[in-house]
């Protein structure tokens, strides 16, 4: 079976190294200048450098984003930073402006340039045409297509193509929508988006409003899950499966990142998967998830299946994130780990490990960290010792366990 | 010498607007176009009356076919400009010869001199830049490219998506068909202004609560270089339409009093009139 990437996001080296060790083939991230979601923490330079050094050791592999619309003053300082990014190992640029492809191309050529969903590519023509004119090397297509768009688009093109399949989208054509910059003057296109489609409107006919007392207006989309599709997404020949969501915790991305790498893995064995399967998988998938989710676009919904209007919407905290492995004590069969979310005597925890299948235990006893025993543990970050009859590794991920 | 461009509503408009001074008149087409206007069947145009047209709707692989067709069925009216935001007109527009009629208008994506000038170079006839610029960004490009247009006035489209927003609230709360219905407003609940919302089968596009006005502007523009001036016909009453191209186009002939302003905006005091992001920088 050919090669697929999986590509994770990640917000800071710690999220990065999280994904690679999870099973990521390659990481996006965004340099501190000329990237959107500038609230995401964004790499210096040094941190992207380490990145992919790090990467490398895994033979993974590193994408920057440098995919805000510039105005002119964003220019400043753009050809020095793509050279950097080459020299220091960057495998390829995401951009959605053309004259920033034309500028790479000339100071940064062994840089890939991927064309950013902010281009709303939708057919195979556009992607063709891109390549031809800038020598674009692969397209991260429209979240808008449907299965059968993204299978007819990969046909009929000769470049990559990269497809969304989990995290957050934008309810309207990327690039296209100025409902933060109107209500906050926040640019959405240079990394200022306010998220306000997800806030909450009145609507009128004419002066009869037609809104209530929570059941507002809202153009919030719901998340992108798309282990359902992802079986013929590959069968169709797309390259890159991405998923979305640099803001997102380092205990999302190496539960969704672990997830999809063990579906991935599964579909490339070549055997079909049953239903039963796919519906295992994405149990397994939204584990890590605390937002609603839909197919996207995939299936064409393009009502309200596909939105969160505030009486469906489900935005919960995650509570299932219990810490991450500090220590592994072979002598006494236990690890230490700081806890983030309550933990008791009894409960039943699932461990993440990279490239391995999950592991689920229960917990017999738990001592504070001067060894005096406790039933339950509920102070955030306190470093708390639980007993485990397998061996686990520094980092690891420990949760609830949800069957 | 600058022109005015205005989009209209409706195919009786279209002759108004010529003699009230526009120099090109802009429609949108069933199924093609993907903004607010509203659309008109493209054999109600009459083959000798120059037209321009939104093609600016994104193709999708099931549908190219039929608006590969439809492209050159549009071809067939006597055709001044086609404005499109997906490259793969382009490639039609190559295909039949018409490349000089194509005017690149991505609402949002022509942000700077330096993408402006690549799309330029492809011979098109014109590029629309975003009217998200100030008016110092605004002048510099003009200085810089040939053949700009600006948007000058009216409401400025916010968003577009694919979703049928307003059809998914319909069948949540159970209210009558809202599809296609021009008079829906929404009104973001701490604010005031009341947003003009649109659906069709493209999707859902909003509208800005103000309509930009460039009275001041405008002479900056034209000093600078300015090709094409346009005026957005979405959601205004047809008087206001007529109105609004007098208005610039005595102001582009040197011929507007200081009271024809002042009747103007009385006349339409009720309008939320801005000067968009001209004086407002949006921050990162």
């Amino acid at each position: 079976m050919r090669k697929v990437e999986l590509l994770a996001p990640a917000g800071d080296l710690n999220r990065c190294k999280t994904a690679i060790r999870f099973g990521a083939d390659a990481v996006y991230i965004g340099g501190q200048s000329f990237s959107l979601r500038s609230r995401a923490s964004n790499f210096t330079i040094e941190d992207i450098k380490e990145a992919c050094a790090y990467a490398k050791q895994y033979g993974s592999e590193i994408h920057v984003t440098v995919n805000m619309i510039p105005h002119e003053e964003d220019f400043e300082g753009l050809e020095t930073y793509l050279k950097t990014l080459e020299e220091i190992g960057v495998k390829a640029i995401i951009v959605a402006s053309v004259s920033i492809m034309e500028i790479a191309r000339r100071v940064a050529p062994s840089l890939e340039i991927h064309c950013s969903t902010q281009m709303s590519i939708t057919n195979a023509e556009t992607a063709n045409y891109l390549k031809e004119e800038l020598g674009v090397d692969r397209v991260v297509l429209a979240r808008e297509c449907t299965l059968e768009n993204v299978k007819k688009i990969t046909k009929n093109t000769s470049i990559q193509t990269e497809a969304f399949i989990h995290g957050g989208m934008c309810v309207n054509y990327s690039g296209r929508c100025t409902l933060s910059n109107r209500m906050t003057l926040r640019d959405a296109n240079r990394g200022g988006c306010a998220q306000s489609c997800r806030w909450e409107y009145r609507l009128f006919d004419k002066d009869t409003e037609l809104t209530k007392e929570n059941q507002w207006f809202t153009m919030g989309s719901r998340d992108l899950c798309a282990a359902n599709e992802l079986e013929e997404l590959i069968h169709a020949g797309v390259y890159s499966f991405k998923i979305e969501g640099r803001m997102k915790t380092e205990y999302y991305v190496a539960s969704i990142v672990s997830a999809y790498r063990h579906l991935i893995d599964r579909i490339l064995e070549g055997t079909p998967l049953s239903k039963e399967e796919v519906v295992e998988f994405r149990k397994e998938i939204l584990k890590g998830e605390n937002r609603s989710v839909c197919n996207g676009l995939y299936t064409n919904d393009r009502l309200e299946n596909s939105l969160i209007l505030h009486t469906n919407s489900d935005q919960d905290v995650n509570h299932d994130f219990i810490g991450k492995v500090d220590r592994y004590k072979e002598n006494t069969n236990s690890f230490t780990l700081k806890v983030r979310n309550v933990v008791k005597v009894g409960d039943t925890l699932e461990v993440l490990s990279p490239h391995q299948e999950n592991r689920i235990f229960q917990v017999e006893w738990i001592k504070d960290k001067d060894g005096a025993f406790m039933e339950e543990c509920k102070n955030p970050m306190r470093l708390i010792e639980i007993p485990i009859p397998f061996e686990v590794a520094e980092e690891d991920i420990v949760r609830r366990y949800r069957p | 010498m600058v022109k005015l461009i205005v989009s209209v509503n409706t195919v009786d408009e279209i002759e108004k607007a010529y003699a009230l001074g526009a120099d090109e008149v802009v429609v949108s087409i069933e199924g093609a176009s993907f903004n607010a206007l509203k659309k008109v069947k493209l054999e109600d145009i009459d083959p000798t009356i120059p037209i321009s047209i939104f093609f600016n709707c994104f193709i999708f692989p099931d549908i190219k076919d039929h608006y590969e067709e439809l492209f050159q069925e549009v071809l067939k009216k006597k055709i001044e400009s086609i404005y499109f935001q997906d490259p793969i007109i382009l490639t039609w527009a190559k295909k039949y010869h018409v490349v000089d009629k194509c005017i690149y208008r991505p609402e949002t994506l022509l942000t700077n001199e330096y993408d402006a000038k690549w799309w330029i170079n492809h011979h098109l006839k014109a590029i629309s830049i975003s009217p998200l610029l100030t008016i110092e960004e605004t002048l510099h490009i003009l200085e810089q490219v040939s053949n700009t247009e600006c948007v000058i006035h009216g409401h400025l489209m916010m968003s577009c998506s694919k979703r049928y927003l307003l059809s998914a609230f319909q069948n949540t709360y159970g209210t009558e068909p809202l599809k296609e219905n021009y008079d829906l407003t929404i009104q973001e609940s701490q604010r005031e202004g009341h947003m003009p919302i649109y659906e069709d089968s493209n999707g859902t596009v909003v509208y800005t609560d103000y309509l930009l006005q460039s009275i001041e502007e405008v002479p900056l523009m034209v000093e600078k270089g300015v090709s094409r001036l346009f005026i957005n016909g979405e959601f205004l009453e047809e008087d206001c339409l007529f109105d609004t191209i007098l208005l610039y186009r005595h102001l582009l002939n040197q011929k507007l009093m200081k009271n024809d302003c002042e009747t103007y905006f009385e006349k339409y005091k009720n309008l939320s009139f801005t000067k968009g992001y001209y004086e407002e920088k949006t921050i990162k």
